[in-house]
C-alpha cells in the first residue's frame, strides 16, 4: 500500500472513528442513536461565546485544551491500523502510549486549576488521584505485552499475537488494562474529574466554545485511541480472517469503544477512596502477578 | 417580540454561515431547569426524548427554563445562572410573566402539564433566527451588579494579597475575617499588631505603621532584640524559647533553669492548645494571663503551673487553649507598660505554643537543624511575616520558612496539616441535589469540613400569605409543596375535618390512603432519579424517570417496576459505595456538634493564631534540643497528627516504643503525669488527639446511634425506628400493614427502605383494588363563625407532617406546619462531616430533604 | 523509516495539531466577540456567585498513595528495557527482576500494614 493511500485511510478511519465514538457516546447518554446529533453538538459549541473566568490562569487556560487534544493525536499516530500502515512506527511505541497519556491528567489538572473555581479544582485534583490509581496497573500490563513481543514496536506486539491473542495469553493484564483505560478516559464509572452529579461538570464545567470543543473532541479521540490500543495490545490488532486489516481494526475498535460506554450503565461512579485503595491493594499485586505469569510461561 | 433575545443573542449580522449554524444548533436544545430537573419532571408527562436534553451547569446550556414562581432570593440566584450562560441563550418563563431581576422572557408559557411542548418550538425559533442580532444589550441588572461589586471589594483585597506573592492567596480569606474581628485592637497596640502576625490586618490597617515600625516602634525593636538574643545566646541551647526568655529576661534575674521550665510549660501549653484544636471557645479569659502579667519569676512559676494544668485539664481543656488568646490580649496590655521589653517576646513564645499545629513540628525541626541560627530569623520572619507582608516579605527569603509563615494561621485538618478551606455551595441549582436545596460547605481539600443546608432560601414564600378563608386551605397547601401536593391537600382536609366535623373523625379513607400511597411511589421515584444522578448511574436515573412518568400518568406497571427495583438491589458495587462509610447521624449528633465546634473554633483560632502563630518554630526548635530522644517523639507526633484512626495504633507501635509507651489510649495521660513533663506534654498531646480520633471512629463505626426524635419517615425507618403515622390509621391497620425498616442507618439502608416502600405501596394499592371506591362524598360543613383549633397528622413520603391551625370567628387566625424536612436538614452536618465530597452529597441526597418544606 | 524521521513526524503532528487549533480559534473569533456582562466571568457554582479565588492550599488527601506511586514509578523505568530482553536473557532476568519487584512489593505490603493505603 502506498504511503499516500495508507495515510488517507488512516485519516479516514480516524475521523470516522471519532464520529462513530461520538454517536456511541451520545447513545449512551440519551439512549437513542442520532447520526446528526454529534454534528449539532459541535455546531452548538462552535456558535457559543467564549467565556474566560475572572482571574483565570492564562497560561494553563490556553494550553490545557491544546495539550489535551495534542497528546491524544500523538498517541493515535503511533498506533498501527493495519500491517505496515502506521503514521509513526516508533521504536518505543509501548512506552510512548504510557508516557503520552499521562499528560491527560496533566491537562485536566491544568484546566481544573486554570478556571479558578472550586468545582473545577476539586475535579483537577481528582484527576491526579485517578492517575496515581491507574498508572501502575496500566504500565505493568503494558510491560507484560512487551515481554511477549520482545519489542516495544506496536507492530511487533500485534505480530506476537499471531498464535494466540493476548486477551487469552494474559487475561489478567487485559482486564487491568481495560479497566485502566476507562479510568484514563475518565468514562463512567471513573468520571470523577467531570462528575455531573457531584461537580456539575468539574474540570470542564466552566469552559465554553472552542476550549470546550477541544476537550470534548479530545475525549472522543481519547476513547478511540484507547480502544485501538486495547485492540492492538490484546485483541490481535488487524488480524482476522477474510476481511482486510483495516476493517478488522475498525470493527474491533468500535466494539471496544461501545463496551467502554456500556460499562458505566452497570456500575455507579466509583468512590475516590475506593479507586485508590482497590488499585493499590488488588490492582498492583495482580499486575505483578501478571508479569510473573507471563514471564514463567515465556520461559517454559 | 421587539425585546426578544435582546439579552440572549450574540452581537453581529446574520449571514449565511451563521444562519446555517444557528439553525442546525437550534435543534440541539440544552436546558438548564430552575429550580431543578425534579420540578421539571412534575410538569412532564414523559421523559425528554431527544428533543432536548438537560445540562448539569449553565455553561453548557442554551436555554434557561424557569419553572413556576419563586421568591426574590431564588430569582436572584436564577439571574446569576442566566448571567453565566454563554450566548446565544434563551430565557423561558413557565408561569410568571416576569421575574425580577431576570429580563423579560424570550419565551413565556403557562405553567401547565407538558408546557415544554409549546415552549420548545418557540425556543428553537428564537435560536435559529435571532442567535445574532445587531443590537444586543448586556444583561446587567442592578441587583446582580451590586452583589458582584460587593464580592469584588473582597476580591480586591484578595488580589492585593495575591500580589504579596507568597503563593498564599488563600490566606486572604482568613485574614479578612480576622481583619474585621481584630481590627481595632491592632491599631491600638503596636505590640498587638506585632503579635497579630497576619496579612489581612495589615492591609486593613495602615501598613506603613508596621513597616516603619522597625525603626520607630518599641515592639519592633523588641523583635530585633529577641532575635538577636536568639541568635547569640540561644543557638547553643537550642530552644528558642528559653533563648527567648533569656534574652528577654536576662535582666530580670531569670535563671536558665527557669527558662527551661518555661520551655516546658510552653510545650505543655502547646499541647493544650492543640487539644483546643478540638474544643475551643476562644473568648474565655485565660488565667494564665494574669500570671503572665506579673514579672518573670512569677512568670516561670506560672508556667510550671500551666504545665500541671495541662495535665489536669488534659482531656479537652478549654482554658488552656485560651491562653493563646489571652496572651494576645494580655500582651496588648503590657505593650504599653513594657516598651521594648522582652517580656512580650516571652509571651509571644507562649502564644505560639498554644497554637502551633503539631504537624508543624517536624518542619520546624528540620528547619532548625539545618539553619541553626535561623531561630532568630524565624521569629523575625514570623512577626514580619504577618506584619510586613506588604513589604515584599524579606523574611520569606528562606523558602522553607515562608511556608511556615504562610501556613501558621491556617485551619488544621484532621491529620493536623495546615490547609486552607474553600467555601463552596452546592445548590440551589445543582444537578445532584433536589432543585432549590442549597448546601453551604467548607471543603478541606475534597473532604467536607462543615456543611449545612440553607434554611434561608424558601422556595416559595407562600406561608407569608395565609388565606383567611379556612375553606381555601387545601388548595393553598397543595400549592405550597410541588413535591407532594396530594399529601398536603389531604392534610389540610384532615385538619378541617378535625375541626369542623362533629364526630371529629379525621381518619383516612381507603381512597385517600391509595392516593397517598400513589404519591409516595412517585415521590420516591422522583427522588431516586436525583439520587441516581448524584450516584453517577445514568441507567438508574433514566429508568427511575421512565417509571416516574408512568406512575404519574397512572399507567405504571408493577411487574416492571419490581424488576427495576430488583436490579437496583443487585447492582454491583452499589451497596459497597453506599454503605462503606456509615453515615450515622444519630450517634454522631453529639460528637459532631463538638466537632463542629472544633471547626468553628478553628476560625477563631485563625484569629488567635494570627496573634501568635509566629512562634511556631520556636517551639518546634525547642523540642529537639530540650528532650533527649525527641526524635522518636516527633515521629510519634507526626504519626498521630495524620489523623489516624484507632486501628493505627499497632501500626505505629514502634514509635511508641521509642517513648516507652505501651499504649495510646486516652487513659494513658494519667500515667504521663508521672513522667518528665516535656515528654509528658507531648504525650498528652498525642493522646488528646487520639481521644478525638476515637470519637470520630465511633462516629463512622457501625454503632447504631439514636436519631433525634424529630426525625421521621424513611430516614428514621432506615435506622430501625418504627416510626410511621400510618400505624395509627385504621385503613392501614385493617390491611395488616407494617412499616418497612432497615438497620443500616446509612445511605444504602435509606435507599433500600424507599425501594421497599415503593413495592409495599404497590401491593397496598393493588390490594385496595376496586373497593377503594371513590372520593368520599362527605361534605365538609364549614361554618362561617366559630373558634377553635384543628390538627392533623399525615405520613408524607418524607415523614410525618403536622398541620395545626387556629380559627377565630370563622377566619384562619394562625397556622403551623411541622414538616419532616426541617428535622432532616439538621442531619446534614453530622452525615457530611469529614466525608469525601461525593459521599457527602450522596449522604445528603439520601435524606431526601425537600427545600419546599424548609422554612415554608 | 529512520528513527529521526519518526521523531520529525511526531513533531510535525504536534505542530499540525497546534495549527488546527489555531485555525479553530480564528474561525471562532470571526463569529463575534464575547459580550462583557457582569457575573459572566465568575465560575458557575450552581447559581451562586463565587467571589473568592479558588486557589488555595489544597489538601490532597491521597498523599500517601502519591509517595508510593513515586517509588513504583521509578521502578517502571527499568521494566521496559528489561521486558524487551527478557526472553533472551531467560531465567536470570526473571530472577533479577523478581528480586527487585519483590523488594518493591514488600514495600507495598509494608505500607499496607501501616495502614498507608487509605485516604489520610
Amino acid at each position: 500500500m502506498t504511503p499516500f493511500l495508507s495515510g488517507f485511510m488512516i485519516t479516514l478511519l480516524f475521523v470516522g472513528g471519532v464520529y462513530f465514538v461520538a454517536v456511541l457516546e451520545r447513545c449512551s447518554m440519551t439512549g437513542n442513536v442520532s447520526w446528526s446529533g454529534p454534528a449539532r453538538s459541535f455546531l452548538l459549541l462552535f456558535a457559543q461565546e467564549e467565556i474566560k473566568t475572572r482571574k483565570h490562569d492564562k497560561v494553563f487556560f490556553e494550553t490545557a485544551p491544546i495539550l489535551f487534544i495534542g497528546v491524544i493525536l500523538l498517541t493515535i499516530s503511533i498506533l498501527p491500523f493495519s500491517r505496515g500502515s502506521v503514521v509513526i512506527d516508533l521504536g518505543t511505541g509501548a512506552l510512548f502510549i504510557n508516557a503520552a497519556l499521562v499528560y491527560i491528567m496533566v491537562a485536566l489538572l491544568m484546566a481544573g486549576w486554570a478556571v479558578n473555581g472550586v468545582y473545577a479544582m476539586v475535579g483537577g485534583w481528582r484527576a491526579l488521584a485517578q492517575l496515581i490509581a491507574y498508572s501502575m496497573p496500566v504500565v505493568m500490563a503494558l510491560t507484560a505485552t512487551v515481554m511477549r513481543a520482545e519489542s516495544m514496536f506496536l507492530t511487533d506486539i500485534v505480530e506476537s499475537q499471531q498464535s494466540l491473542w493476548n486477551i487469552l495469553y494474559q487475561p489478567v493484564g487485559f482486564i487491568l488494562f481495560y479497566i485502566s483505560a476507562l479510568a484514563i478516559a475518565f468514562l463512567p464509572p471513573f468520571d470523577l474529574p467531570v462528575a455531573e452529579g457531584e461537580l456539575a461538570g468539574g474540570v470542564w464545567a466552566d469552559l465554553t466554545g472552542a476550549r470546550k470543543l477541544l476537550f470534548r473532541l479530545g475525549r472522543l479521540a481519547l476513547v478511540l485511541t484507547l480502544s485501538v490500543a486495547v485492540v492492538v495490545l490484546y485483541l490481535g490488532g488487524w488480524m482476522g480472517p477474510w476481511l482486510p486489516g483495516f476493517v478488522w481494526t475498525f470493527l474491533k475498535t468500535l466494539l471496544v469503544a461501545a463496551s467502554f460506554f456500556a460499562v458505566g450503565h452497570f456500575i455507579p461512579r466509583i468512590r475516590h477512596d475506593h479507586l485508590l485503595e482497590y488499585n493499590w491493594k488488588y490492582g498492583v499485586p495482580l499486575a505483578l502477578y501478571n508479569i510473573f505469569q507471563v514471564g514463567v510461561v515465556l520461559l517454559l | 417580540m421587539e425585546t426578544t433575545m435582546r439579552y440572549g443573542a450574540r452581537k453581529g449580522k446574520m449571514n449565511f454561515f451563521r444562519r446555517w449554524m444557528a439553525k442546525s444548533a437550534s435543534r440541539e436544545l440544552c436546558l438548564f431547569p430552575v429550580p431543578g430537573p425534579d420540578i421539571l419532571r412534575i410538569y412532564q408527562s414523559g421523559p425528554l426524548n431527544g428533543e432536548a436534553r438537560l445540562t448539569a451547569n449553565p455553561r453548557e446550556a442554551n436555554v434557561l427554563l424557569i419553572i413556576g414562581d419563586m421568591n426574590p432570593d431564588m430569582a436572584e440566584q436564577a439571574a446569576i445562572v442566566y448571567a453565566q450562560m454563554p450566548r446565544p441563550r434563551v430565557l423561558v418563563l413557565a408561569g410568571p410573566k416576569h421575574l425580577d431581576p431576570l429580563p423579560h422572557p424570550d419565551v413565556h408559557v403557562a405553567l401547565e402539564k407538558d408546557f415544554l411542548q409549546t415552549a420548545l418550538p418557540a425556543v428553537r425559533e428564537c435560536l435559529s433566527s435571532l442567535a445574532w442580532i445587531d443590537e444586543p444589550e448586556p444583561y446587567q441588572p442592578e441587583a446582580l451588579v451590586n452583589e458582584i461589586e460587593e464580592a469584588g471589594k473582597q476580591q480586591g483585597h484578595m488580589h492585593h494579597h495575591h500580589h504579596h506573592g507568597h503563593g498564599d492567596h488563600g490566606h486572604g480569606d482568613h485574614d479578612h475575617s480576622q481583619h474585621s474581628g481584630h481590627g481595632h485592637s491592632h491599631e491600638g497596640h503596636d505590640h498587638s499588631a506585632h503579635s497579630h502576625a497576619d496579612h489581612g490586618e495589615h492591609e486593613g490597617h495602615d501598613p506603613s505603621a508596621h513597616q516603619h515600625g522597625n525603626a520607630e516602634e518599641g515592639h519592633n525593636h523588641d523583635h530585633g532584640n529577641h532575635d538577636h538574643g536568639h541568635l547569640s545566646g540561644h543557638k547553643k541551647e537550642g530552644h528558642d524559647h528559653s533563648a527567648h526568655t533569656h534574652s528577654a529576661h536576662e535582666g530580670h534575674d531569670h535563671s536558665h533553669e527557669d527558662h527551661k521550665n518555661h520551655g516546658h510549660s510552653h510545650s505543655g501549653e502547646a499541647e493544650a492548645g492543640e487539644s483546643k484544636g478540638c474544643h475551643r471557645a476562644s473568648d474565655k479569659p485565660g488565667h494564665d494571663h494574669g500570671t503572665h502579667d506579673h514579672d518573670h519569676p512569677q512568670h516561670t512559676k506560672h508556667q510550671l503551673e500551666g504545665h500541671s494544668h495541662s495535665h489536669g485539664q488534659q482531656s479537652g481543656e478549654k482554658k488552656d487553649s485560651h491562653s493563646g488568646h489571652d496572651h494576645g490580649a494580655h500582651h496588648h496590655d503590657h505593650g504599653h507598660e513594657q516598651e521594648g521589653h522582652e517580656l512580650s517576646g516571652h509571651q509571644h513564645g507562649e502564644h505560639s505554643h498554644g497554637h502551633e499545629g503539631h504537624s508543624h513540628e517536624e518542619h520546624d525541626h528540620s528547619q532548625h537543624e539545618e539553619h541553626g541560627h535561623e531561630h532568630g530569623g524565624h521569629d523575625h520572619g514570623h512577626n514580619h511575616g504577618g506584619h510586613d507582608h506588604g513589604h515584599g516579605g524579606h523574611d520569606h527569603g528562606s523558602g522553607f520558612m515562608s511556608m511556615i509563615a504562610m501556613t501558621k494561621d491556617l485551619p488544621r485538618s484532621t491529620d493536623g496539616l495546615p490547609m486552607e478551606w474553600s467555601d463552596v455551595q452546592f445548590g440551589p441549582f445543582h444537578p445532584g441535589m433536589p432543585g432549590g436545596l442549597r448546601l453551604s460547605m467548607k471543603l478541606d481539600g475534597d473532604t467536607v469540613a462543615e456543611a449545612e443546608a440553607d434554611q434561608e432560601l424558601p422556595s416559595r414564600n407562600l406561608l407569608a400569605s395565609i388565606p383567611e378563608d379556612p375553606a381555601a386551605l387545601p388548595e393553598y397547601l397543595e400549592a405550597i409543596n410541588p413535591m407532594a401536593p396530594v399529601t398536603y391537600r389531604l392534610l389540610a382536609q384532615k385538619a378541617q375535618l378535625n375541626f369542623f366535623d362533629e364526630a371529629g373523625n379525621s381518619a383516612l379513607t381507603l381512597y385517600e390512603a391509595v392516593l397517598l400511597e400513589k404519591e409516595r411511589i412517585t415521590s420516591h421515584l422522583n427522588w431516586l432519579a436525583v439520587f441516581a444522578t448524584a450516584l453517577g448511574s445514568g441507567w438508574m436515573r433514566d429508568q427511575a424517570i421512565k417509571h416516574y412518568h408512568r406512575f404519574q400518568n397512572g399507567i405504571g406497571n408493577m411487574e416492571q417496576l419490581s424488576g427495576f427495583i430488583r436490579r437496583i438491589k443487585k447492582m454491583p458495587y452499589l451497596k459497597l459505595k453506599l454503605s462503606a462509610a456509615v453515615h450515622n447521624p444519630g450517634g454522631t449528633e453529639k460528637h459532631s456538634e463538638e466537632a463542629a465546634g472544633t471547626h468553628k473554633d478553628h476560625h477563631h483560632e485563625h484569629n488567635a493564631d494570627s496573634h501568635s502563630g509566629h512562634c511556631h518554630e520556636e517551639s518546634g526548635e525547642q523540642k529537639p534540643h530540650d528532650h533527649g530522644g525527641h526524635e522518636g517523639h516527633e515521629h510519634d507526633h507526626g504519626a498521630h497528627g495524620h489523623g489516624e484512626e484507632h486501628d493505627h495504633h499497632e501500626g505505629h507501635g514502634h514509635s511508641h516504643e521509642g517513648h516507652q509507651h505501651g499504649e495510646h489510649d486516652h487513659h494513658s495521660h494519667e500515667m504521663h503525669q508521672h513522667t518528665g513533663h516535656e515528654t509528658h506534654d507531648h504525650h498528652e498531646h498525642v493522646h488528646h488527639d487520639h481521644a478525638s480520633k476515637d470519637e470520630k471512629n465511633k462516629v463512622t463505626g457501625a454503632v447504631p446511634g439514636q436519631l433525634p426524635d424529630d426525625i421521621t419517615g424513611p430516614v428514621a425507618r432506615a435506622a430501625g425506628i418504627e416510626k410511621d403515622h400510618r400505624l395509627e390509621e385504621a385503613v392501614y391497620q385493617q390491611a395488616g400493614w407494617t412499616p418497612v425498616t432497615a438497620a443500616g442507618n446509612n445511605a444504602w439502608s435509606r435507599l433500600m427502605v424507599r425501594l421497599d416502600e415503593i413495592e409495599q405501596s404497590l401491593r397496598f394499592i393493588e390490594k385496595a383494588g376496586n373497593d377503594s371506591g371513590k372520593e368520599s362524598s362527605r361534605k365538609i360543613n364549614i361554618p362561617s363563625v366559630g373558634m377553635g383549633n384543628g390538627i392533623a397528622h399525615i405520613e408524607s413520603p418524607r415523614g410525618i407532617v403536622t398541620l395545626k391551625f387556629h380559627i377565630h370567628e370563622g377566619k384562619l387566625a394562625h397556622m403551623h406546619l411541622t414538616t419532616p424536612s426541617v428535622a432532616l436538614a439538621g442531619l446534614v452536618k453530622p452525615v457530611t462531616e469529614q466525608q469525601e465530597l461525593a459521599d457527602a452529597l450522596i449522604a445528603v441526597n439520601s435524606l431526601d430533604i425537600s427545600p419546599w418544606e424548609i422554612n415554608p | 523509516m529512520a528513527p529521526l524521521t519518526q521523531y520529525l513526524l511526531l513533531l510535525g503532528m504536534g505542530i499540525t495539531t497546534a495549527g488546527l487549533v489555531w485555525m479553530l480559534y480564528l474561525i471562532k473569533q470571526s463569529l463575534g466577540q464575547t459580550l462583557d456582562e457582569p457575573g459572566k466571568d465568575i465560575p458557575a457554582e450552581s447559581g451562586n456567585l463565587a467571589p473568592k479565588p479558588a486557589w488555595l492550599r489544597y489538601h490532597v488527601h491521597y498523599y500517601g498513595y502519591a509517595l508510593l506511586f513515586l517509588a513504583f514509578d521509578m521502578e517502571m523505568a527499568y521494566m521496559y528495557p528489561w521486558a524487551v530482553v527478557y526472553r533472551e536473557v531467560g531465567i536470570l532476568a526473571l530472577l533479577d527482576m523478581g528480586v527487585f519487584l519483590m523488594i518493591l512489593f514488600l514495600g507495598l505490603i509494608y505500607t499496607w500494614t501501616q495502614l498507608g493505603l487509605k485516604r489520610q
